[in-house]
């Protein structure tokens, strides 16, 4: 009994010791009430006019989508991003100091942050920085995973401005019905747990970009990828014509990765057939089951279709190229 | 020899088979699993937790690294109000909009309508991060950082005992939601 009464007198003492704090200080919701607190990074203190009730913003869901692509240590990288806070062309599209303002939501990511790279894994990105416009997610204007505009910035703010205005305005003009969007099922796929440190799980891109002392500026050509049979619009007192270099390097691409779209959808599954057969005869054990052997092949027929994808849409761009260039 | 050559041709074709996870179009955040799992809650830092989350899908790195020791700032962990999250998205340079009160459902609604995330209360005593809303079927969806590998959906009803259990409390950033993730289409 005695035993008894010092366990519960334990147990009442140690509960307040286990009592975890809340992790949400429900007093301080209700304590504020119908609040809307702006922080903008300069202003902040809650006694200050700032803070106030108000409705939320207009939707801005008609915008359309600028994203810069950019490398660390990629001087044009740095000069079109520098150019995008002051140059009136630019500033007409994307205004990054005022997102409200501004005629199209513009964001910046870096080939470097693991963070964001699976929003690009299906963009073949040929040079830094690369342009990529896209419509409204409203799907007014279309799909808004379509790239409407791809192109490298050859440090002519005026020239890429030109280039990205008459990519929309020729899509525009081409976009007859707006197709419906479907839903896919929600993925809730179990993946494995990992532990949280002190040091994030990627490297996150850096606060203040470092000096470029040495490094080989890249200036790309600033032809657009897409679309590829793109017109600019003359200057005026400047001529029209375009560079021509590069067409060898894109046919060379063309042909390498047609080689490995060949390989992947016959070469390799053949020599995979052989091996397996190889073993069976000699009465060896097969590395790999019937099921497992199929799903193999099966991701390999995959593969060819993403990659017979790409391959079209850069042969579609050389063409063009090599047409607009004659 | 041959079967060294076997498993390496194996592990050199699940390395190129290996891609994220397609997009929802139902849902306004972009955050695949690998992603979200990063924020799985180590120490009652559920606040932190979910508005990390919506700094991947807004890209914006202040945010995104709240949790850990960065050049953006030292981790912030455990329990949160709303005033220290001013703070500290104050320190850290981070643009919020800190909203309490009855009207968090209109925020909510309008985050979700314009392709971002929302940090919100949900739960006792626990935030986590709305990811979308379909208006069509009034659901709501999602993410736990107790369970960031699935998304959960909610009907409105459910939702809203969800919301009202730790106080009508959402933290949105203000900055442009993501991009769709771009696909080459044949438009030209």
């Amino acid at each position: 009994m005695r035993f008894m009464l010092g366990m519960l007198l334990m147990l009442a003492m140690g509960v307040p010791l286990f009592a975890q704090k809340p992790e949400v200080d429900r007093a301080e919701v209700l304590r504020l009430g119908n609040t809307v607190q702006h922080v903008d990074g300069i202003r902040s203190d809650p006694a200050d006019a700032f803070v106030e009730a108000m409705s939320p913003p207009a939707s801005d869901n008609d915008k359309w989508f600028i994203s810069v692509l950019t490398m660390p240590g990629c001087r044009a990288c740095t000069k079109l991003k520098n150019d995008w806070q002051s140059n009136q062309w630019l500033l007409a599209l994307a205004d990054p100091q005022n997102p409200k303002r501004s005629w199209a939501h513009y964001n910046v990511y870096s080939s470097e942050d693991e963070s964001q790279a699976f929003r690009f894994e299906n963009i073949q990105i040929t040079a830094y920085p690369t342009i990529l416009v896209q419509p409204p997610r409203n799907g007014r204007y279309g799909e808004p995973t379509t790239v409407v505009f791809q192109g490298t910035y050859g440090g002519d703010p005026e020239k890429l401005a030109r280039q990205i205005t008459e990519s929309i305005r020729q899509y525009v003009a081409k976009l007859a019905v707006v197709p419906l969007r479907q839903a896919p099922r929600v993925v809730t796929s179990g993946v494995s747990q990992g532990t949280i440190g002190v040091d994030p799980p990627w490297a996150p891109v850096p606060k203040v970009e470092p000096n470029l002392p040495n490094v080989t500026p890249v200036f790309p050509d600033g032809r657009p990828l897409i679309p590829p049979n793109l017109q600019p619009t003359p200057l005026p007192n400047q001529p029209s014509n375009e560079p021509t270099n590069g067409t060898w390097g894109t046919a060379t691409t063309v042909a390498a990765s047609s080689v490995v779209t060949l390989l992947l959808a016959l070469g390799i599954p053949w020599g995979l057939k052989t091996i397996r057969q190889i073993r069976l005869e000699r009465g060896q054990t097969p590395l790999l089951n019937d099921a497992q052997f199929q799903q193999l092949l099966t991701t390999l027929a995959g593969l060819v279709t993403i990659k017979a994808a790409t391959n079209q849409v850069t042969a579609s761009s050389a063409d063009s190229a090599q047409k607009s260039s004659s | 020899m041959m079967k060294f050559l076997f498993c390496m041709l194996l592990i050199a074709l699940a390395a190129q088979a290996q891609t994220t996870e397609p997009s929802d179009p139902r849902l306004a955040a972009d955050l695949p699993t690998k992603q979200r799992q990063w924020f799985r809650n180590p120490d009652g830092s559920c606040v932190q937790c979910s508005i990390g989350m919506c700094g991947i899908d807004q890209n914006v790195p202040a945010a995104a690294t709240l949790l850990w020791d960065t050049e953006y700032g030292p981790r912030e962990r455990g329990g949160s109000y709303p005033s220290r999250v001013a703070e500290y998205s104050a320190r850290r340079g981070i643009r919020i909009y800190n909203v309490t009160g009855q009207n968090t459902w209109d925020w909510m609604k309008w985050a979700a309508a314009n392709g971002r995330g929302c940090a919100i209360g949900a739960g006792r005593a626990h935030f986590q991060t709305l990811v979308g809303y379909d208006p069509r079927t009034e659901t709501w969806f999602v993410c736990n950082n107790n369970s960031p590998q699935r998304i959960d959906a909610y009907d409105d009803a459910a939702f809203r005992r969800l919301h009202l259990a730790s106080g009508q409390w959402v933290v949105i950033l203000d900055y442009p939601p993501h991009p769709a993730r771009p696909a080459y289409a044949r438009w030209w």
